[in-house]
């Protein structure tokens, strides 16, 4: 009888980390995903900020989880441990595109910002889009600053 | 200072001049710029940079986009955010597409 209980009780306790196991499935995180999606286009079109709220909580939750299993994101995701996501090719590719992006976007946002400003006179409409591509740039400015700072003083 | 007066074509005048005096410079210098450690530095800090970037704007954009009824004059600035987040996904993916013949 003592036998039986304690094979149910271990059949219950495999049911439950089943279910455990099932949120920190890469479908479950992928249907998430998802639905994260859907509550910002939601939000948007409603205009609704709760909504947003709600997406931004979940999108940190999901974060949390991601980060507690970023040493198992492979397997989560691909279900298989040998799978490489991410080689030195595509890390050199990553760096140097993401180089170029941001050397581009920098140029264009100030050269755009510079335009619609002078043209304030006769498109006044859009001189609050010209300050805050300046403001934009200057953010970018101090990301990347900060970021080198940081790097240079690990490597 | 043709920012400052609303006239576009000194605006013009002067960015142009700007690359070219920063071209002939690069140029005629001879001496070396950047190593290879500046490189890799340059490179990581872009990538990450260019990441907390398209995110913060992606969702600052989005927030005033949502706030349209409470803040009406801000959602030019939220479209602006927004669209500049869709020109860095795709420049990236330009460039992405361009090193991947490359290399």
């Amino acid at each position: 009888m003592k036998i039986i209980t304690e094979v149910n009780d271990m059949s219950e306790s495999g049911v439950v980390l089943k279910i455990l196991s099932l949120f920190e499935s890469g479908l479950f995180i992928k249907i998430v995903s998802v639905f994260i999606t859907g509550l910002w286009i939601t939000g948007i079109i409603l205009g609704n900020i709760y909504v947003i709220i709600l997406a931004l909580l979940l999108l940190t939750g999901l974060g949390v989880v991601l980060y507690i299993h970023g040493d198992k994101l492979k397997e989560i995701f691909y279900g298989d441990g040998s799978v490489i996501v991410e080689d030195e090719r595509t890390q050199l590719i990553n760096e140097k595109a993401s180089t170029m992006t941001l050397g581009v976007l920098i140029a264009v946002i100030i050269w755009v910002g510079i335009v619609i400003t002078a043209l304030r006179t006769s498109y006044p409409q859009y001189s609050y889009v010209g300050y805050t591509l300046f403001v934009v740039a200057i953010f970018c400015l101090i990301l990347y600053i900060s970021a080198r700072t940081y790097y240079a003083r690990k490597f | 200072m043709s920012v400052s007066l609303g006239a576009i074509i000194p605006a013009f005048l002067a960015i142009l001049i700007g690359a070219m005096l920063s071209y002939v410079y690069k140029k005629n210098t001879k001496e070396v710029l950047y190593d290879e450690r500046m490189v890799k530095i340059s490179e990581k800090s872009s990538r990450i940079a260019m990441i907390l970037f398209a995110i913060s704007i992606t969702f600052i954009g989005l927030f005033l986009i949502t706030l349209k009824d409470l803040y009406p004059e801000f959602t030019q600035v939220g479209f602006t955010l927004a669209f500049s987040a869709i020109g860095i996904l795709g420049l990236y993916y330009v460039f992405y597409g361009y090193y991947n013949r490359k290399y």
